[in-house]
């Protein structure tokens, strides 16, 4: 009998002996161990909160599950950290966000990763001194903001944002910037669940920096004055309400408000368009049609070369990637607007030549400008020679119609906008 | 037979080298041979289990029956694993880091088994300890002789992994720049230790071959089919497979027919 149970009498009293030798062993090192974790943890707090003190992580997120990207917070005298998981091109971008007790950004900072492109650094510190408020208006330098690294990155800050406010006790509003924009123009003109599209500007507008139309010219139009909203009907401005504020409140336009959203309205109301014929010699084949405002702006409609991915392979060029787009220029030659009306570039990629921070980009350059980044000039010799533009373009780049990560669309976006200017300075040479 | 003391202990390093000569811990060998620091590193680690997890089992050689000698030794040595890791993670935390996972595969580490059930089950603690640190140096000095050739003409660079420490790799001037990168990948790494397995064969070359060695059935999961007195006469038969099968049946015929004949 005692021969039988003398294997596992054996391999469990080494077993026994074992975790009792390792257990010895833990009392001592354990300690080490947490205090070089800790050490660990709270260098990545200090570095997203400097100078924070009383660091005590949060046991329960539950007043959070409206943020699950939020996975951790630290509480501190001086504010919060907050740690952010999100997903940009694989998963687990894992973020450090300290706020002040101003509802102020610290710091950032992404600790974790598993990007295709390792922009994430580049990004670091970019959202430094937003709120939940303008955050939405920060286009994140080092990285095109269209990047999906570039996403995960805001997502994870705007959680944070969002999370921090829930903790000082305000209500929970699990909406975007851009949803909070577009619920806010629907409350200055007093409407509901109402579409809006940017009106393409022909005029330079003093002091408005864009107009919102609907799709009845009845409900009025909506005037972006600074930071407000302001709802225009029947050439008289109304409401004004903060542009990125949640709680939509109204208030009267100021006086400033009102002269500014009423001298654009005029203008906008007033604004007609004459088109120019395109004699056959003098102008390039990407010219589709020129036409001129009654105040002397230009607005020609260009096409240009896009490129796309599919299965694997680039396809450059071809009507399926052509890329269309409306630019209105002053005489003394300034973009006022431009618009990509169709495109067929690879989302994420290309497909940021139809973003409105695009075209924010654009709006006010020259052609000095635009040239003087030198990408344009990277357009080859030979049509089919699109290799050579490859990979020229730094993936921190900024500037007039540059998408970092998409050279090929910039560089012909931006050539195509040269191709424009040089409309317009021939048409004035000819006046 | 007694053995040398210095004899134990110098084999493992050229004669029986474990990486080079018996072609065991490949794994952790080209995964942690990229660089020389995390090479030294792992060769101490691994010198330490070995040596710790072999007088133990000698030690407890007469105490262990046959049929859980190995699952005895796997905790044995788990438990020495453990233990490195434990103290190198609270003390020698950057060390910990670099070697990342490598450190706790050390326990399925061919070496580590084969020399507890090879020698230190047989012999007695001290031989045991020899053994161990013999093939413990020799595991590390055959990564380090890897290292050396793929940090420093794959990388171009030396002491890399100590950035932790506040140190920076340096890099070889003119090797830097010419420097082939594929020696530090996997594909590099296969090609080095191929060679390196080469020149210790040409080495090491003796005349006759290896004898063979009978095991102990009680441990073997085949016992119960096997109809043989040793395990070197199946070794044979082994290679010819459809023989072995017709002989195992036959056995079972024979049997069949005792059974039959006693009732």
């Amino acid at each position: 009998m005692l021969e039988k149970l003398k294997p596992t009498i054996v391999l469990t009293s080494i077993c026994l002996v074992v975790a009792l030798l390792l257990s010895g062993i833990n009392i001592f090192t354990a300690p080490e161990i947490a205090k070089r974790q800790n050490a660990a943890a709270n260098e990545a707090l200090l570095e997203v909160l400097p100078g924070g003190t009383g660091f005590e992580k949060l046991e329960s997120l539950e007043q959070l599950a409206a943020f699950p990207a939020v996975t951790d917070v630290w509480r501190a005298n001086e504010g919060y950290v907050f740690k952010t998981v999100t997903k940009g091109y694989a998963n687990g971008f894992t973020l450090m966000i300290g706020i002040d007790n101003e509802g102020k950004i610290v710091n950032t900072k992404c600790i974790s990763s598993n990007e295709t492109y390792g922009l994430e650094g580049s990004l670091n510190g970019s959202y430094n001194n937003a709120t939940v408020d303008t955050v939405g208006k920060i286009i994140a330098a080092g990285a095109t903001p269209n990047s999906l690294t570039s996403a995960a990155y805001y997502d994870g800050v705007l959680a944070a944002l969002q999370a921090y406010g829930t903790l000082k006790g305000e209500a929970v509003d699990t909406r975007t910037p851009e949803q909070i924009f577009a619920d806010n123009l629907n409350v200055a003109l007093g409407t509901e669940g109402k579409k809006f599209t940017r009106w393409f500007a022909t005029e330079s507008l003093s002091g408005v920096s864009a107009v919102y139309l609907t799709d009845s010219s009845e409900d009025g139009v909506v005037m972006l004055i600074g930071e407000a909203l302001v709802g225009v009907k029947s050439g008289t401005a109304q409401l004004a309400v903060g542009a990125y504020d949640k709680t939509g409140a109204t208030t009267a336009p100021t006086s400033d408000q009102r002269t500014a959203a009423e001298e654009a309205y005029a203008a906008y109301s007033a604004s007609s368009l004459t088109e120019i014929t395109i004699g056959v010699n003098g102008f390039k084949s990407n010219v589709l049609k020129v036409s001129k405002t009654d105040s002397g702006n230009y607005v020609i409609e260009m096409v240009t070369v896009g490129s796309y991915h599919t299965k694997g392979e680039h396809v450059y060029g071809g009507e399926n990637t052509n890329i269309y787009f409306t630019v209105s220029i002053t005489p003394d030659g300034r973009v006022i607007d431009v618009i990509t009306t169709k495109q067929g570039e690879s989302k994420n990629y290309g497909d940021a030549c139809a973003k409105e921070y695009f075209y924010e980009s654009i709006r006010g350059a020259s052609r000095e400008e635009i040239l003087d980044l030198g990408f344009s000039t990277l357009v080859p010799e030979e049509s089919d020679d699109y290799s050579v533009i490859i990979d020229q373009i730094p993936s921190t780049a900024t500037g007039p119609a540059v998408i970092a990560g998409a050279t090929f669309t910039t560089v012909y976006y931006q050539q195509a906008l040269l191709d424009a200017f040089d409309v317009v300075i021939a048409l004035e040479a000819s006046n | 037979m007694k053995q040398n003391k210095l004899s134990i202990l110098l084999r493992g390093i050229i004669a029986e080298n474990p990486v080079l000569i018996l072609v065991l811990g490949t794994c952790p060998a080209l995964a942690v041979s990229t660089s020389i620091v995390s090479a030294v590193s792992m060769g101490i680690a691994a010198t330490l289990v070995l040596i710790g997890s072999n007088v133990v089992i000698s030690l407890l050689r007469k105490v262990i029956p046959d049929s859980v000698r190995i699952p005895c030794y796997i905790v044995v040595i788990a438990a020495f694993v453990t233990a490195v890791q434990m103290l190198m993670q609270a003390y020698l935390e950057p060390i910990y880091d670099l070697l990342g996972r490598w450190l706790s595969l050390i326990v399925v580490n061919c070496i580590v088994l084969g020399r507890a059930e090879m020698f230190a089950r047989k012999n007695k603690p001290l031989d045991s300890a020899l053994d161990g640190l013999g093939m413990g140096l020799g595991f590390t000095v055959a990564l380090l002789a890897m290292a050396l050739v793929r940090e420093v003409f794959g990388s171009g660079t030396v002491l890399s992994g100590l950035a932790a420490f506040g140190v920076e790799a340096i890099k070889i001037p003119f090797i830097y720049d010419i420097r082939i990168p594929i020696l530090a990948q996997a594909p590099g790494g296969f090609l080095i230790f191929g060679i390196m397995i080469a020149v210790m064969n040409k080495i090491t070359e003796k005349k006759g071959g290896v004898k063979r060695k009978s095991f102990s059935c009680d441990g073997c999961p085949s016992a119960h089919l096997c109809t043989k007195t040793s395990c070197s006469e199946i070794t044979e038969l082994a290679s010819d497979a459809s023989e072995a099968a017709e002989q195992i049946k036959e056995a079972e015929i024979a049997e069949k027919k005792e059974v039959e004949e006693n009732a």
